[in-house]
């Protein structure tokens, strides 16, 4: 699959003579963990039952970055990945459109193919959604200045501001909580209005499991291949070990030697290149599964 | 800056052997230990001069694994210079420099200058391939052979210079014809003779030259 894209990119006049690769700079993922810490002291203020907790929980269980990639990447196989390295992936959802996720620090707005004006003006918008979150890999600031919407309002609202956010964001997050925990009704019957709602922006902490839910990996069978693969040799382990240190090098989660972020991408590496023997491992891949680890756990 | 001539160079060499370590110690002079990965192709230009003349080297940096040698196969068109490295430290990349070198003869115009460089001269306890082994492979295919170190910058300018020499001296025999872009020397814009706007700032030049 990669070949035919680099084929595709070195026959287009457009990208090929223009390789100069930004940096990503991309904020941390936020924990599961920091997701409940999160989700329980807003219950606590607003004085909510957690009734649905245990069902937000069997979702979340759900999460799965290898299964994802693979969803991902047999559906984008046969389509140019041009708009990946633009900074975006292409996710094809439930219903047959396609939606491209912006990579940047903020919350990763869904929208329709080439939308790219729209995509900047929700970056913007959304900026606050993930301002005030409980972020538990957040250490250093310096990575999350994000290149399109370039470290715009975030942080420097007022205090009114920040109350207007924080009503919104409950709104939000209320909203994308039922549509999770019904997603079969929901996704039937409110296509429209689903389709509306990721164009908008799925929430920060929504985002891993609405993924998966959009291009049906939440329950794929491939999640009990994944186990067999984890424990199986292939032959591209030592390829993949080589450039694991140099994928994402400057990113918390994945810049630490042998660290947990390494292995996950190891592990998924490895599976993949199992599982697609073909393919079996190609440079640059590791960089799609660890934007989706960022997101969702391995 | 304006420059007596353009020279375009590629990078090639199996992964991991620091090709994109030697550009960076080149073009800016800084080391980077982990960096990321090279997909497709990514480029740097440095200005050089040599017997007086400014000369601007334009160089291709490409990715090492097979996947993406169709698209490296693309780049050695238009080329003047190549780099041809390995890593002192795998023996393999080492072995693997033949089929580099047959596909940098098949794709490239024949006066294309090819440079061999063994890198990482820094990790002598690693060795795995003498220095003799590279001179003698460079001897057996006509090659220039240098042992280079990345990271502490050991002879890297000399090779990229070195380089610059030879196509000069080239030119200067008139070995290549400096008018036909696809030998991948392009003239300065002040000597250029297709040169519609002169003096018009050389930004405009530099970013519409030798692209391919």
């Amino acid at each position: 699959m990669f070949a035919s894209y680099c084929m595709s990119l070195a026959s287009d006049p457009m990208l090929a003579p223009a390789p100069q690769r930004v940096v990503r700079k991309i904020s941390p993922p936020l924990s599961a963990s920091a997701y409940y810490a999160h989700q329980t002291t807003r219950r606590r203020r607003s004085g909510e039952g957690g009734g649905d907790e245990s069902r937000v929980r069997r979702q979340t269980s759900l999460v799965n970055a290898a299964t994802l990639m693979n969803a991902v990447l047999s559906r984008t196989r046969s389509r140019s990945f041009g708009s990946f390295f633009d900074e975006s992936v292409v996710v094809k959802g439930c219903n047959g459109v396609q939606y491209i996720a912006v990579l940047e620090g903020t919350p990763w707005p869904v929208v329709r193919e080439k939308n790219y004006g729209q995509i900047e003006t929700d970056a913007k918008s959304l900026n606050s959604l993930s301002n005030n979150s409980g972020h538990s890999r957040r250490s250093s600031d310096t990575s999350q200045v994000s290149v399109a919407s370039g470290g715009s309002s975030s942080g420097q609202n007022g205090p009114d501001g920040d109350d207007v956010d924080r009503n919104s964001q409950d709104e939000n997050w209320s909203l994308w909580g039922q549509i999770v925990n019904d997603w079969e009704n929901f996704s039937k019957k409110k296509n429209q209005q689903l389709r509306e709602l990721v164009r908008k922006g799925v929430p920060h902490h929504f985002r891993g499991i609405v993924w998966q839910l959009l291009c049906g990996s939440h329950n794929s069978p491939l999640k009990n291949k994944y186990v067999q693969y984890i424990k199986a040799p292939s032959p591209c382990e030592k390829v993949i070990r080589r450039d694991i240190a140099r994928t994402y090098p400057e990113h918390d989660y994945f810049k630490e030697k042998d660290g947990f972020g390494q292995e996950s991408l190891f592990n998924v590496m490895k599976a993949y290149s199992l599982h697609d023997r073909e393919v079996g491992y190609c440079q640059g891949s590791a960089f799609i599964v660890g934007l989706l680890l960022m997101q969702v756990s391995e | 800056m304006s420059y007596a001539y353009l020279f375009k160079y590629i990078i090639i060499g199996d992964t991991g052997v620091g090709k994109s370590c030697l550009l960076l110690q080149f073009t800016d002079k800084r080391f980077q230990p982990v960096h990321d990965l090279t997909i497709g192709v990514e480029f740097g230009a440095r200005m050089i001069t040599i017997d007086g003349k400014q000369i601007k080297l334009q160089i291709w940096d490409t990715a090492g694994q097979e996947a993406f040698r169709s698209i490296t196969r693309s780049y050695y068109r238009g080329a003047a210079g190549a780099l041809l490295v390995y890593d002192i430290t795998r023996r393999d990349t080492f072995d693997h420099l033949t089929s580099w070198l047959e596909d940098a003869r098949q794709h490239s115009n024949s006066n294309m200058v090819i440079m061999l460089i063994g890198n990482k001269s820094d990790l002598e306890s690693r060795r795995e391939v003498k220095k003799e082994e590279g001179e003698a492979f460079a001897r057996e295919h006509g090659l220039v052979f240098m042992e280079t170190s990345a990271k502490t910058a050991a002879n890297v300018e000399e090779a990229f210079i070195n380089t610059a020499k030879e196509i000069y001296e080239k030119i200067q025999e008139g070995v290549f014809d400096v008018n036909n872009e696809a030998n991948g020397i392009k003239l300065g814009p002040q000597h250029g003779p297709a040169n519609v706007h002169p003096g018009s700032g050389n930004a405009s030049m530099s970013q519409s030259g030798g692209c391919c």
